[in-house]
């Protein structure tokens, strides 16, 4: 049977073969939130397979405290952060707009409808788009927003703020055109 | 109370309009999970590299070590007060690099 706090205990102590089992348990949920951050299928890909190999470097630091999917997210959140503020602001506007439009040309092909909701939270920026996922539908606390993505409280509340304010405002757009 | 009504009715908005229409985005975007085996062969993959990696750092970090163990001892042989002059110099070079390094992460945690 899947013992989580076991085989964490195990991986932290070096056994390969339960961090392998932790991160293969947690592969789908990372690749999705992944997914729903970037909108983009390739990055989300690239971007999995590095947090991975970043857990196995960083486990022996990790302590526990939390739950592993939740250390998982916080440092897939900070490498995406990361390569947003590597790539000029022009490019990553516009190279968002292009992933935006292949998943969205994509889901529509596999049969289902693409949503004003998801259009609307794929046009918001990541710094946004990620402390609202992360609020609003994984159900985290603001504080634990704050550490999970190293930034002030305060930036996390006006972000969200900010973040559903503009869904507000793009929902109602849609549904007067 | 006020503010915690406002969250909660930000939630019950979220839910209503989103929830169902991620976790449906979700549901057909899942990914195929590679196998066990993959995933044993990735962690000690990297875990062999990140290895080499280390000893490579020590073996390199006790090469540059005796390297200026040995010019200091050169320098103490020939002349006490250049030896002087440049552990000074060294002293003075490493407070302003640890006191520069140490403002950046200051000023880098207050910009977040």
């Amino acid at each position: 049977m899947y013992d989580e706090s076991k085989l964490v205990k195990q991986a932290i102590r070096g056994d390969s073969r339960a961090l392998s089992e932790l991160l293969r348990e947690h592969y789908s949920f990372l690749y999705q939130y992944l997914l729903k951050v970037t909108m983009n299928k390739s990055r989300a890909e690239d971007i999995t397979q590095d947090t991975m190999l970043k857990a196995i470097e960083k486990i022996t630091a990790f302590q526990g405290k939390s739950k592993f999917s939740t250390w998982l997210i916080a440092i897939a959140s900070r490498l995406v952060i990361d390569r947003v503020r590597r790539s000029e602001v022009e490019q990553h506007w516009l190279k968002e707009e292009q992933s935006l439009r292949a998943i969205r040309f994509e889901t529509l092909q596999s049969g289902d409808e693409w949503s004003d909701a998801l259009q609307a939270l794929g046009q918001l920026s990541s710094d946004i788009r990620i402390p609202v996922l992360l609020k609003y539908y994984y159900g985290y606390g603001q504080d634990e927003i704050a550490s999970m993505l190293d930034i002030p409280v305060g930036t996390v509340k006006s972000r969200l703020h900010n973040g559903l304010m503009k869904l507000r405002k793009e929902l109602t757009e849609h549904e007067e055109a | 109370m006020k503010k915690r009504d406002e969250e909660m009715d930000d939630q019950k908005w979220f839910n209503d309009q989103f929830k169902d229409k991620i976790t449906r985005f979700d549901d057909l975007h899942a990914p195929l999970i590679p196998s066990s085996q993959q995933f044993d062969e990735l962690v000690h993959a990297h875990k062999q590299e990140r290895s080499r990696k280390l000893w490579k750092e020590l073996l390199l970090f006790w090469i540059t070590a005796c390297f200026v163990f040995g010019l200091m001892l050169w320098i103490i042989e020939r002349n006490w007060v250049w030896f002087a002059i440049l552990q000074t110099i060294v002293a003075a070079g490493g407070m302003v690099f640890a006191s520069m390094a140490f403002s950046r992460r200051r000023q880098r945690e207050w910009k977040s």
